[in-house]
This record gives structure tokens, sequence and C-alpha cells, in this order.
């Protein structure tokens, strides 16, 4: 039970410091329980006219939606060729695919920079979003396990009828992989909304910033003085995953227990 | 689909069974295509160049780049000051932050894991953390442990006790990092809660009826029981921890006034962590060549760390036999 407290301390004080006057946040001895509720700090933060909150939302919301749903078409279909069709290297090149789930960003990140570069794509929002049109290796791996369970009867008279691989996929596979596809869907979605290395390296211009760039670059900029912005900017970047974990809390550890160690 | 390629083997008919492997062929690579270009266009591809790239004094402009040989290694390892300390840093990270959260995430499964009341509240206190995403962390942490008015030292002082100066302070900037990590540590926690609550019942029943002690079973039963959870998050924990920067250069690059040093890696490189330093090489100083060398590095590390914990897996992870 009291392991419970330095888990929770950092949430209540970041859920109840966003009600403080700014004046008492870096202040000793500490002011417990917001005394005078005030709304201030939003205030103070929405009052800098080179924040543009509504912008760096949008913005997080492209490129994490493209991401899901770019991610989802490619790796389903990828996965329904790995694990319902039986074709010769399909082992060899599985393999392959898990072990690039091991190689780190480094590998092959110059190259990448370069390429992007080269295509006109820096600046854009291309660099997060288009590579996900070619599969996301855990997300591969998680439909396929679960394509592994779903029993082969289902699409062999399909098959009998004469219908073809793609119609297969399509109008038996898609359907019943609807709990995969929920889960692959958040477990993107957390990913992309939380990354900061790709918008750091790729977007230059501000008004393209995600939510965690320009918390980033708001703090760097204003420190201390402008403390209580700074917490109201930390909780509204935190918020919507907080909220997205109570709605899909079951989902969530379902999922984690799916992708988990049985193979 | 093997009942079908025997059946056409007992008729004679060879010629179908070639039709249908080469359906299959072209059908699955069909389907694999969108993650088989991506493998050659964004990971075989790069890759490939990053091995070139390592020996040239790449600077992301000039092409093609000049070929200097080994010139990068050597400079790395014998005249770069920062180089070092990074990898000692990055050292450190691994071996602190992946034994730390395997265990605090076993420890926090196991108390999840007995029937108390309101263990779903319990469940999501200890993996709300994870959800606050990295950048916010982060922040909300320079914000309490700030040396100046935050939350963590003023309870410190309250209970009598020193006021670090956390990531101002070198000494305290990677454990200050370590505890930020713990905070976090919720993912593994529920890979390891998965991992308990798939260990039959009937395992613990009979080993009571033997008279074992708590200690025992815990030993003899659970641990064992739990080694692929535990393998699965040493894997993955270590290369991640490899590639650790966000947390890093989020606090080190904040004023001072909040608590930061002003300087990615800093106060004096104590969180001057390897893929920190590589990214400052890249993005800051455009010593691309120079960059690709440190990748190609930390890949080999990777690589052969991966391969050695894979071989000397087999030997103390444990798979029950659900079917046994």
């Amino acid at each position: 039970m009291a392991a419970a407290v330095p888990f929770l301390f950092p949430v209540y004080w970041l859920a109840t410091g966003i009600f403080k006057p700014s004046s008492t946040l870096l202040q000793t001895p500490p002011v417990w329980w917001p005394t005078a509720w005030t709304l201030a700090n939003f205030r103070s933060l929405a009052g800098y006219t080179d924040v543009n909150l509504g912008d760096y939302t949008l913005n997080t919301l492209y490129i994490s939606g493209f991401s899901v749903v770019a991610t989802l078409v490619s790796s389903s279909l990828v996965a329904y060729g790995f694990s319902r069709i039986r074709f010769t290297g399909r082992n060899v090149l599985f393999g392959i695919l898990i072990a690039t789930m091991i190689l780190p960003t480094w590998a092959t990140l110059i190259p990448q920079y370069v390429l992007f570069k080269w295509l006109g794509w820096l600046g854009t929002f291309r660099p997060l979003t288009w590579p996900y049109l070619f599969g996301d290796p855990f997300t591969i791996f998680l439909f396929r396990q679960f394509m592994l369970g779903i029993p082969s009867e289902l699409t062999e008279a399909a098959k009998i009828d004469g219908a073809n691989e793609f119609t297969i996929y399509w109008r038996i596979m898609l359907p019943l992989l609807k709990p995969a596809l929920t889960v692959g869907a958040i477990f993107v979605f957390i990913n992309t909304y939380n990354d900061f290395f790709g918008p750091l390296i790729y977007l230059t211009d501000s008004g393209r910033y995600t939510l965690s760039l320009a918390v980033f670059q708001f703090v760097q900029l204003r420190g201390a003085p402008d403390i209580g912005a700074i917490v109201a900017f930390t909780a509204l970047v935190t918020t919507p995953l907080v909220v997205l974990f109570f709605f899909a809390q079951r989902m969530l550890l379902a999922g984690i227990k799916l992708s988990g160690l049985r193979g | 689909m093997g009942t079908d390629d025997r059946t056409s083997r007992r008729l004679g008919q060879r010629p179908r069974r070639h039709a249908t492997a080469r359906r299959n062929l072209r059908n699955g690579l069909l389907f694999i295509s969108p993650w088989l270009v991506g493998l050659v266009v964004l990971q075989a591809y790069p890759f490939f160049m990053t091995a070139y790239y390592a020996f040239t004094d790449f600077d992301g402009l000039n092409f093609p780049p000049h070929w200097i040989g080994i010139q990068n290694f050597s400079t790395l390892f014998t005249a770069d000051p920062q180089f070092w300390p990074s990898v000692t840093n990055t050292l450190w990270w691994v071996v602190t932050s992946v034994p730390t959260s395997i265990v605090v995430g076993v420890l926090l499964a196991l108390l999840l894991n007995r029937r108390v009341r309101g263990l779903g509240i319990f469940r999501t206190v200890f993996y709300l953390p994870a959800m606050v995403p990295f950048v916010g962390g982060s922040v909300l942490f320079l914000w309490l442990f700030n040396p100046a008015g935050g939350a963590i030292n003023s309870i410190l002082g309250g209970l009598g006790l020193g006021s670090p100066g956390w990531f101002s302070d070198p000494s305290w900037a990677k454990p200050t990092l370590l505890l930020l990590q713990l905070w976090q540590v919720g993912p593994s926690m529920i890979i390891f809660l998965a991992g308990l609550q798939d260990i039959p019942a009937e395992l613990y029943e009979a080993a009571s009826i033997d008279g074992a002690s708590a200690f025992r079973k815990f030993c003899y039963i659970t641990l064992p029981l739990l080694t692929p959870a535990i393998f699965f998050n040493l894997v993955l924990g270590t290369i991640w921890a490899f590639s650790y920067f966000t947390q890093a250069l989020v606090v080190s690059a904040a004023p001072s006034s909040l608590g930061g040093s002003h300087a990615p890696g800093g106060p004096a490189d104590s969180t001057l962590f390897y893929s920190l330093y590589l990214y400052t090489q890249i993005f800051q100083n455009f010593r691309l060549g120079y960059g690709a060398a440190m990748s190609l590095l930390l890949t080999l590390v990777v690589i052969i760390l991966a391969a050695v914990l894979f071989r000397t897996g087999r030997r103390w992870v444990f798979y029950y036999d659900h079917q046994a």
C-alpha cells in the first residue's frame, strides 16, 4: 500500500499544481492542496503569442492518426502473408522481421535522414508518417500471432468456393481481427503521440511542432519564471494519454498479454 | 494445406503441386510486399550506407564523401575527450536501470498478483505513470526535484534530510534519471503480472501439500516460471537502455532556473549518454561520417549483446509446457 505513494505523488502534484497560483509552485514550504483554485496558469500559457496550442494539437493528431491508419492497413496485409499463406522463404523472412526489432534507430538513421532530405521532406510530416505505410514490425508480429489463432476451417470454405486470398483477407480475416486492430491502434497511437526524437530531428518550422516538441522548446526558452505555464503545458500534453488509458485500460493490458511471451 | 500436397503426390499430379507452390509464393510475397519494400528502402540500404559513411568524413552536403579509412574510429578511441565519458555513462545506465527495473517490476507484480481488494485501482496507480509522455514526465520531474523550492527537497528538508541538487549536480543527475525510469516501470510490471497469472495454481497447491514454505515456493515455482518474462524484459530493456535519449536531453537542456544545466548531457557531461552525444555530433556539429561510425559501433554492440543474451538464455529460461 505504501508502495503506491511514490508512484501516485507526482501525478497528484501535477493534477493539483495546475490549479495553484504560479508564485506558489516553487515555494518552501510547499502548498499541499490548492487553497485558492485558479485557472491563471492556463490563461498565462494561452497568452504567449508564439505558442499555438491548437496547431500543436492538430499536428500531433495528424501524425498519430495517419500513422495508426497506415499501420493497421499495411501491417494486417503483411501479417496475413506471414500467417495464412505457406510460401518458400517465409520463415527466413519472418526471422529477419524479428531481427529488425532489435536494431537500434541509429543503425539506419543517418542515411534515412539524407534520403528524406534528398526527397525534400525535411520540415514536413512525411518522415514521421510515411514509413508506417511499410508496416510496423511489432504490430505485424501482434497481428500474426492473432491470425495464427484463427482456425483454418473459417477460411478453407471460402477458398473452396473460389475466393482469392485478398477477398479472404478483406471479408473474413479483417472483421475477425478487430480486437487486435484496436490494440494495435492504441499502441501505435501512444508511441507516435509520445515520440520526441522524430519530431526533434525532422520538424524545423515551429508552426509544425508536435506537443512534446513544443513543450521541450517552451521549457528551454522560459524556465522557472514561467513555471505556471510550464506546469499547465505539461498537464496538457499528458492528459490525452492518461484519458486514453482510462478508456482503453482493459484492452491495453490484454494487448500486452497477447503480445507477450507465448510463441 | 499439408493434406492437399499429400493427395496430389499420391495421384502423381506434380505439376499442380508446383503450380500451388508458385501461386502461394506469388501471393505471399504480394501480401508482405509493403514490409519487403520498407525492409530494402528503410532498413537494408540505409544500414549498408551507415557502414559506408562510417569510413568517410561525410558532412551531409558533399557527395560523394571522402573515404578516410578508420580515422573516425581512431579519433573516437584515442582523441575524443567526450567519447569515453558517454560510453561509461551509458554502461552505468545499462547496468543500473535494467536490473532495478526488473526487480521493481517483479516486486510490484507480486504485490498485485495477490487477491487484495481494489486490485484494479492499484494496477492503475502503478501503470498510470507509464502513460505520461517522456517529455511530460521529464518536465514534471524537473519541477518536483528542483533544488530551489521543489516538492521533494521540501519533504526531505522537513524530515531533516539533505537537499541534493538532483539534475543540477553531476553526482546526482544519473540517479535522478533512474528514479524517473523506475517511476515509469509499468509496462514491464504488466508483463511480469501476465507471467505470474500464467502459472498454474495446481503447482502451488501441490507444493503446499508437500509442506513447502512461501520462500521455497517462490524459489522453485514462481521464479523459474517467471524466467520467460524476465528474459523478455532483459533483452528489450538492455536494447532500449543503449539508446536512452529523450529524458536525458530534456532534463539536461532545461535552464538552470528549473534545475537543469542548460547543456545537452550536462551537468559536467554526467548525463552525456552515448545516444545523446551521437545526436549532438550529427545534428549540432553535422559530423555525419563521425556519427555513422558511432552508430555502427552501437549497432554492433547491441547485436552482439542480443546474441549473447539469447545464447545464455537457453540455459536459464524455463518454458513450462501447459500441455504436459
